[in-house]
């Protein structure tokens, strides 16, 4: 309708100059930083561009460490998360009392500082005086050094982890079932459908998306873990590197070693891993629309 | 002000939405721009507003020249078929909100609006938000909003479409008042020929872009200049069929309907309204295929010579379906048109 | 019918049974927080420990308060929350108004090139950003806490769908009415749209609030620390006075949940947005 006019990149330039400075230039910039050998932040000079800093990245037991933790780490909080989320969603959605209250109460842990509910769970922890502990001994069990030993420390940050990322998924499969048109289970009824085949013919369809969403954004969020590392750890990555993630690792590299290099290898590696699980996301999001 | 629109043109690409359009529209008429979707109207009246920009062609408000002027500098009032009201204003502060924009003093901008709302008759109602108002009188306040800055020149796009059949002749006759009452040129877009046929001084029929015709409701429907014009007013639809002129007459079939004079023979196109068959003892014969009841009247359809036609007949007439009866067709109402579609002439 | 009642009154029983076990798990870690944090130094060691203390210790807090300087800290959080939220809803507004209702050349492009920059993990750039904020000086100041954060395009895409929304003939009568389009992006498209743009400001305290990593790497001195780090630092000073680390904790929580609680309905649509729109 209206003519083109320049006036609109007025009203973008604040916006634009911040997204050109601190996302698109540091994306190039750690891209190339990631070729440059004996790279210098101080002049900037380099000693030659080449793969050096990747070979050194992937030979690093460290990063390697990482990347197995990620694997872990995935395998163990995205589904039970989200299968624990399903639950308590389901739950939610059906006639109950108090569902506010219940729906504000589970999405907690998503607005709470990583820090300070981190420190928490550290707390809670706490080999000699911590709540889990003492719960466990009621079964029993023996006091289990949940943060000093590498064979435990993993497990902490995964337990720390469900709690954490089921907010979300809970969040987003109630949005996602609240879509479902209440027509689809009253016609279910109408067919006296049991409730398990209404479940898995109606429901799961329905919020699908929402499942394949909350799989990936995991999975995405899975190699970005790094307060709940810093927290539960006291500023380490557990005893032994046990719990080292890829986010702290870069961190690692740049700030405590001045390895830009490789860090921005690292940072790279990421990069790449995260658009390929965002590019599948999408493709999985389309097919579903279309 | 007189409107005065001169070869408008409006293409996208291709398509010509507005096609070398001329019309002259006299100080303080009210002029319906009619015809069905996609006919080019409201891309008309939004050329009109300055909103959308001519490919060819000038519209002169008075003696100026205002196709280069930005809408906010032409002195017209606009209304949107879906009001577009501002939600978070007040009906007041609706109605201020073009004055405020003028630098017009608070106080004088308050008095304005309520001279307005009392011409619309919205007093009592200023502090509500649009949300709690009917739509005829979400309707007023877009209106009074459009007037309230004294423009020269009204236009309403589709104004009564989103109101219900009882509030949309209420709210016709509305506006018809109210222009009367401020004299204002005015112009408006519809696609129902009822409402353009009841309100407006003079209609404009458009139908691919172009003025089909530009007449006084009643001698628009009684002397349309081509078939479009014939077919797209009346309700229910005028009858259209093939007729052939010989021998001094014109037949439908075999069936010969009426003698004349004066034209040669051929085949035309023949129009007869509904209403313009009466039922009489010494028509010709046909048989009633079904009798629809709508209230006032009856339509029954029936075949001439195999040409499926329809009638308007008064509803106490008796009748059923495979009823026969007679007809003939009233007195200079048997309408010819030549092969481009151009009225010939009453028969 | 009898069978059929007990069946479904235990189904009922079950849902709240697994939905409170679902609640109290969630809540455990708050609740611990707040507990220990009121327990006296000898009762927060003591085997078995109490769910809730024998003696509330309120003192914990002014001892925390004491024993680093948190008060500086909490001005900090709240200058940086402030002015990023402010800058962010200056900025988002501005783009989403432009890419909603203004027509520019190369639009488009620009919009995809803002979309693709969502796919960037922020945690990748966090090398080149600091190297710039070196470069600039910026080491431990509030510019170099705010300024990187005053655009989001998330944010922009939100509001953007909701800029979409508003008819476009309320954009042409406000035309006719002689309004300016920044006039009208002020006096009409912003109070038309509170509710987003709430949302968006809410979304933005929270995550300006709990930031960690960024203002970790841009600060050195103490004075320029905010909650999350010097919680953090006390944590490893406070050895095992889990009493007052958890005092700290809270004094770095409450004011989110607060904020959460009364505005939740805000955070939560918000939220589900970006699910449902993913």
């Amino acid at each position: 309708m209206e003519k083109k006019s320049l006036k609109g990149y007025l009203y973008l330039l604040p916006a634009l100059i911040i997204i050109l400075v601190f996302t698109i230039y540091p994306l190039i910039k750690a891209v190339l930083m990631s070729f440059y050998e004996g790279y210098s932040i101080i002049n900037g000079s380099f000693d030659a561009i080449g793969l050096g800093n990747y070979k050194e990245l992937f030979s690093d037991k460290v990063f390697r460490k990482a990347l197995t933790n990620t694997s872990i780490y995935v395998v163990f909080v995205v589904p039970c998360s989200i299968l624990l989320s399903l639950l308590i969603a389901v739950l939610l959605n059906s006639k109950i009392r108090c569902k506010g209250m219940f729906q504000t109460l589970f999405f907690l842990p998503y607005v709470t500082s990583v820090i300070a509910i981190g420190i928490v769970w550290s707390w809670i922890f706490n080999s000699n005086y911590g709540l889990l502990n003492y719960v466990l001994s009621w079964f029993g069990i023996e006091a289990v050094p949940w943060l000093n030993s590498p064979d435990y420390a993993l497990m902490a940050l995964i337990i720390f982890s469900i709690w954490k990322s089921m907010a979300f998924d809970i969040l987003i499969f109630l949005a996602g079932l609240q879509t479902i048109s209440p027509d689809l289970y009253n016609a279910a009824r109408v067919d006296a459908t049991p409730k398990w085949r209404v479940f898995l013919k109606i429901t799961v369809p329905g919020i699908s998306p929402m499942i394949a969403y909350a799989f990936i954004m995991g999975m995405i969020n899975a190699f970005k873990v790094y307060n709940e590392v810093f927290s539960l750890f006291k500023s380490s990555a557990g005893p032994a590197n046990s719990a080292i993630t890829v986010v702290y690792y870069i961190y690692d590299k740049f700030y405590n070693s001045a390895d830009y290099g490789v860090a921005s290898a690292a940072a790279v590696v990421l990069f790449v891993i995260i658009l390929a699980l965002t590019m599948i996301q999408r493709a999985v999001s389309d097919k579903k629309t279309a | 002000m007189e409107i005065r629109i001169e070869n408008l043109t409006k293409a996208y690409g291709d398509f010509r939405a507005v096609d070398g359009m001329n019309l002259t529209i006299c100080d303080g008429e009210l002029v319906g721009l009619l015809g069905p979707s996609g006919c080019g109207k409201s891309t008309t009246l939004f050329m009109l507003a300055g909103l959308t920009e001519p490919t060819d062609g000038k519209i002169f408000f008075g003696d100026k020249d205002v196709t280069k002027i930005p809408p906010e500098e032409r002195e017209i009032g606009l209304v949107f078929q879906n009001y577009a009201l501002y939600p978070h204003m007040t009906v007041e502060e609706n109605i201020m909100f073009p004055l405020i924009n003028r630098k017009v003093n608070k106080k004088e901008a308050k008095e304005r609006a309520y001279e307005m709302a009392k011409l619309v008759h919205l007093e009592g109602l200023m502090d509500r938000k649009p949300k709690a108002l009917s739509g005829g009188q979400q309707q007023r306040v877009a209106i009074a909003r459009a007037l309230v800055k004294k423009p020269k020149v009204l236009l309403l796009d589709e104004p009564l479409s989103n109101l219900d059949a009882k509030l949309r002749i209420e709210t016709r006759e509305e506006i018809r008042r109210i222009q009367q009452e401020v004299g204002i040129t005015t112009i408006f877009v519809t696609h129902d020929q009822e409402e353009a046929m009841s309100i407006s001084d003079k209609i404009a029929v458009m139908d691919k872009g172009v003025v089909q015709q530009y007449e006084v409701p009643q001698s628009m429907y009684l002397e349309p200049e081509n078939l479009f014009v014939a077919q797209f007013l009346g309700m229910p639809e005028i009858n259209t069929f093939s007729a052939v002129v010989k021998d001094g007459a014109i037949y439908c079939g075999q069936v010969k309907l009426r003698e004349i004079s004066g034209l040669s023979d051929g085949t035309y196109t023949a129009g007869i309204r509904p209403e313009s068959f009466e039922v009489r003892e010494d028509g010709f014969a046909v048989e009633a295929a079904h009798v629809r009841m709508t209230g006032r009247d009856l339509l029954i359809y029936f075949t001439l010579d195999k040409e499926p036609l329809r009638v308007l007949a008064h509803s106490d007439l008796q009748i059923e379906k495979g009823g026969a009866f007679k007809l003939g067709v009233r007195q200079n109402q048997i309408m010819l048109f030549d092969a481009d579609g151009s009225m010939i002439g009453k028969y | 019918m009898n069978e059929k009642k007990i069946k479904s009154s235990l189904g009922t029983i079950l849902k709240y049974v697994v939905l409170i076990v679902g609640a109290l798990f969630t809540l455990l870690p708050f609740v611990w927080m707040i507990s220990s944090s009121l327990k006296s130094a000898t009762e927060i060691v003591r085997v078995p420990p109490s769910l809730f203390p024998e003696e509330i210790q309120v003192v914990n807090y002014a001892k925390a308060w004491a024993a680093a300087p948190f008060g500086r800290y909490l001005i900090n959080t709240v200058i940086i929350t402030v002015f990023t939220t402010i800058g962010v809803l200056i900025t988002t507004v501005l783009s989403a108004f432009a890419f909603s209702r203004l027509n520019f050349p190369g639009k488009k492009l620009v919009f995809s090139l803002f979309l693709a920059t969502l796919m960037i993990p922020g945690e990748m750039l966090i090398i080149t950003n600091f190297i710039t904020i070196t470069k600039l000086k910026w080491i431990d100041t509030y510019q170099a806490m705010i300024v990187p954060w005053l655009s989001n395009v998330f944010y922009i895409y939100l509001l953007t769908q909701f800029f979409m929304q508003v008819p476009e003939t309320l954009y042409l009568a406000a035309k006719v009415d002689k309004c300016s389009d920044f006039k009208y992006m002020i006096k009409i498209m912003v109070p038309m749209n509170k509710s987003p743009i709430t949302t968006i400001a809410i979304l933005n305290i929270i995550g300006s609030w709990n930031s960690f990593l960024w203002p970790l790497l841009v600060t050195n001195s103490d004075e320029m620390r905010v909650l999350s780090n010097g919680l953090i630092r006390f944590q490893t000073e406070a050895g095992s006075s889990y009493e007052l680390i958890m005092a700290a904790s809270c004094i770095l929580v409450m004011p989110i949940i607060i904020i959460y609680l009364f505005l939740r309905k805000y955070v939560i649509e918000g939220v589900a947005q970006s699910g449902i729109k993913g």
